[in-house]
This record gives C-alpha cells, structure tokens and sequence, in this order.
C-alpha cells in the first residue's frame, strides 16, 4: 500500500463512527416510508461525515501528518481522494435508497395527513431521478474539493461556507425530485454523465493546485 | 562514537522568533535531554527533525539520512510522543492501531497488544476520555510497537503525576538498553534529565547554550556568591546572570573561571535548574553595576 492508499485508509477507519451507521438506518428507515428526498439527504449526509477529519482546520488533527511516514503530497492526494470518494460513492446507497422508496413499502402504516404528504413526492427510481440526484453529487463533489482546497491553501474555516453549499445543492435536489412536469429524460442523463466528468476533472485540478500550494506548508 | 540524529547550523525563522545556528548530536545508545525555558525553539526544533517545520538553511541528518529528502524513510523508524494526544481522539485504542498500523512497515500488533496490557489502557473507550497519563501511554505503545529507533518525546511529562513521570522514565531506561536506539526528550522539568539523561542540549532564546554530557555541564559551571567588592577585575563580565542585592551578589560562572578566587567569594556546584535561572536572569538584564 503506498502513501497514498494508507491515507485514504486512515479517513476511512477514522469516519467508521455510530454517527454513520446511525444515519444510513435513518435513511433506510424513511426510504421504507417513501420518502425518497429524506432518504437521499441522508445518504448524502451519512457520507460527508464519513470523513471527519477532512473539513477539519483545526492543526491538531492535521499534527500527526507530520509524525506518520507519509509525504505532505501523498497527505493532500489521499485527503482528496477520500473526500471525492465519499460524496461520488454516496449516489449508490442514494440510489438504492431512492429505489425503496419507490416501493413505499410501510407507507401504509402512517397517519393519513402524512400519506399524503409522502405521495406528493414521486418517489420514482428512474433514469431522470437517478440523473438528477447523479447532478447534485458531481456539484456537491465540486464544490467539496474546491473549499478542500481553499481551506489547505488559506487555512480558512470554510466549515459554515460548505454546509451552506450543501444544504443549497440537497434543496435543489429534493425539489427537482418532487416535480412532475420535468423536461425531458434525455437532457437530464447526457447532463448527469457531463457534470460527473466535470466533478471529477475539477477535483483533480483543485487536489493539483493543492499539492503545489502546500509543498511548504508546515504540519 | 556513531550519532543517531546530528543537526548542523540549522536556522529557522517566523516571525518574532528565530532558531540560530543550532547545531547538536545524539550518539547511539544514549538519552539527550533537551531543556529550555517554554519558548527556547525545543518544539520548532524537533518539528524541524520530523520535517514538520520548513527549515531555512541547515541540516538535520537522522540514521545517517537527510531528514528533509528521505523524510518519510527516517520516519518509518522514528516513535514520537508529544505532550498532547496526536492520535484521532473518537476512536478506541483497537481502532487507532487499525488506522495508523499500515503506515509501518515493522508495525507488531502482538507487541501492541501487550503494551496496551502491561499499560492498563482498556481497548474499548474512546481515547480521548484517557487521563493525560493514559494518552501519553498509549502514544508510547504507539511509538514502541512499530520497532522505534529513536524515540522524540516534546514534554511528555509536562502535566503528570509523580508516578506516570517516574513509570514514563522506566520506560526511556528500559528501552535504552538496546544501544542500537536512542532518545532525545524535551523538559523543562530538569529533575526528569538529572535522573535519565546522559547528554544535554539547552537551548535558550533560539540559540544552543549548551550541549554535551550531563557530567561536563555538572563540572562546568558553578554558582558563585559573595560580596561584589571582591569580584577580581575582569571576572564580573564572565558571569552569568549576575543578581547584586544588598549585602552581595550571586551569578552562575564556569568552573574554569574560578581559579585563583579570593576566599571570600565562594562557589558551589551548579543544578540544572539553577543555570536555567542563571541563564533567563542574564537575559532579563539583571546585570546590576
């Protein structure tokens, strides 16, 4: 395993937290009840926090960097891997989830006003959802690797900024999800296939820069 | 004598404080403690070892590698304990070994494991609820159990209590009988260095005060007291930390110095903590005509 990999291993085994596995029973839970934008939101969720430590600006964390036998490059490479992983690997569960929901399997058993409410949402796992919900994580993947970089680079607190971000990208996605007169499937799938390219070109040129930025930078 | 970490004329400067021309080294087999008032540049000194600090000029050369260019190999064979927790605090003890372990190559869980028993550390809580003792020991099996040659310890006992200090000094001594290894630890608690230490380096205001054998630096210097009348001409500019008070004076002065001395002034053998005073009163201008 090179430097590389075992940095992403230490985000991995550093995010395995109850929190996690807290919020993906949720989703599956309100997925059950048909309810296919919660469930997305927390898929999403459960996977940003899977890593922790990434938006974290605080040098103590950041401290045993310096003490691992690892290079400051391999460090940011890591870092944006497991942070671009995270929110790209976040759509299968959003998928899946969004697929439950579908089946509005315990629907039944909620009180009539909420049935209701629940229904409203189309719920439908097809190639439009899946596209647009594809969209909001390629924006989410970008938007995290740019402030990724910002925060590396400036040192900024960009913690209020991102969660802003996300929150916006998550509204968007939930209400495109909840429309019916969408335009055409077509449209939405070549877009999907494009902005993932994008996502993934932007973190890479935003890990890039990084690494170039922070060649000196002290741990 | 083969050194293990050698520093030469290493310089580092941020903004309102600079390393100077630091040079030391800690031969094989050996414990270096490493003392200075807070503030001296012993932490910046020892993130420059770990590449942590960009270095301006210098070199810091460790198992005969360049700790800069062949950083990550110099690494590999390095345990560092720092006076807080590096460690990711939300994970248990079983957790923090499956995280940091792929990162050594010579990583013994076996060893691990054992250490985490003979320490008395449960495996189960999360290790940022440890006592400070528990966290310093806990980064100790860490640094132990990847097969360490040299051991930095940055105030490791800086906050413990009487017996974590004296069980982490067990530790240093038990681990030095390897003379394969070595240990550089940085205090400012210099009861720690009289008991383990066998080199000093001080370090005061960025500059190397001093560095060679405990034994030298105890024979070397002198607290001399007296009346300031009987100071010979021209010795009063070789003391350190010269403090004139009403019925005398008392200053820290080099065992060399004192040949030929008037009986009326007398000298005695100097303490770690006594030339750390000595050498802050020099710098607060105490020097009174």
């Amino acid at each position: 395993m090179n430097g590389v990999l075992k940095t992403v291993w230490y985000f991995y085994v550093g995010g395995s937290s109850r929190l996690v596995l807290t919020l993906i029973l949720l989703s599956i839970v309100l997925a059950l009840f048909g309810i296919a934008a919660g469930a997305i939101t927390f898929a999403l969720l459960a996977f940003l926090f899977a890593s922790p430590n990434s938006f974290s600006d605080d040098p103590e964390s950041r401290r045993i960097f310096g003490i691992l036998p690892v290079s400051r490059k391999q460090v940011t490479v890591g870092e944006f891997l497991s942070v671009g992983a995270a929110v790209m690997l976040g759509q299968l569960p959003s998928i899946g989830f969004l697929w439950l929901s579908s089946k509005r399997l315990l629907s039944h058993f909620l009180p009539e006003g909420l049935r209701t409410f629940t229904e409203s949402f189309p719920a439908e796992c097809s190639a439009l959802s899946v596209s647009i919900l594809a969209i909001a994580a390629s924006a989410s993947c970008a938007a995290f690797a740019f402030l990724l970089m910002k925060l590396r680079i400036h040192g900024e607190g960009s913690v209020i900024k991102w969660v802003i971000i996300l929150a916006c990208l998550l509204v968007f996605a939930s209400v495109m999800l909840g429309r019916d007169d969408l335009p055409e499937e077509r449209f939405f799938v070549i877009t999907a296939v494009i902005a993932e390219i994008a996502a993934v070109a932007v973190s890479a040129v935003c890990c890039a820069i990084t690494v170039k930025k922070t060649a000196k930078k002290e741990f | 004598m083969e050194n293990i970490l050698e520093i030469s004329h290493l310089n580092k400067a941020y903004k309102d404080f600079a390393l100077q021309d630091i040079s030391f080294a800690l031969p094989k087999g050996y414990i270096m403690g490493f003392v200075g008032q807070n503030g001296s540049g012993k932490t910046t000194t020892i993130r420059s070892i770990l590449n942590m600090a960009v270095i301006d000029s210098g070199k810091i050369s460790v198992f005969g590698l360049d700790s800069v260019t062949d950083s990550v190999a110099v690494k590999e064979r390095i345990g560092v304990v720092f006076d807080s927790l590096y460690l990711a605090a939300h994970l248990n003890v079983k957790q923090i070994e499956k995280q940091i372990s792929p990162f050594y190559p010579k990583w013994d869980h076996a060893l691990f494991a054992q250490y985490i028993k003979d320490f008395d550390l449960p495996d189960n809580r999360r290790v940022g609820d440890f006592s400070k003792g528990m966290k310093m020991k806990l980064m100790i099996a860490a640094a132990l159990s990847h097969g360490a040659e040299l051991m930095i310890l940055d105030e490791p006992t800086s906050g413990l209590d009487p017996v974590a200090r004296d069980e982490l000094l067990d530790i240093l001594s038990e681990y030095i009988t390897d003379e394969n290894r070595g240990v550089l630890f940085s205090t400012h608690i210099t009861a720690d260095v009289e008991r383990i230490a066998d080199y000093i380096t001080i370090l005061h205001a960025g500059k190397v005060w001093y560095t060679g054998t405990k034994d030298d630096l105890s024979e070397g210097f002198r607290v001399i007291k007296g009346s300031e009348e009987d100071i010979p001409a021209g010795l009063k500019e070789k003391m350190t930390g010269f403090h004139a008070y009403r019925n005398g004076f008392d200053a820290l002065i080099r065992t060399e110095d004192t040949a030929g001395l008037p009986d009326s002034l007398e000298t005695e053998k100097a303490s770690i903590d006594e030339i750390l005073v000595y050498i802050a009163k020099e710098d607060r201008h105490e020097r009174r005509a």
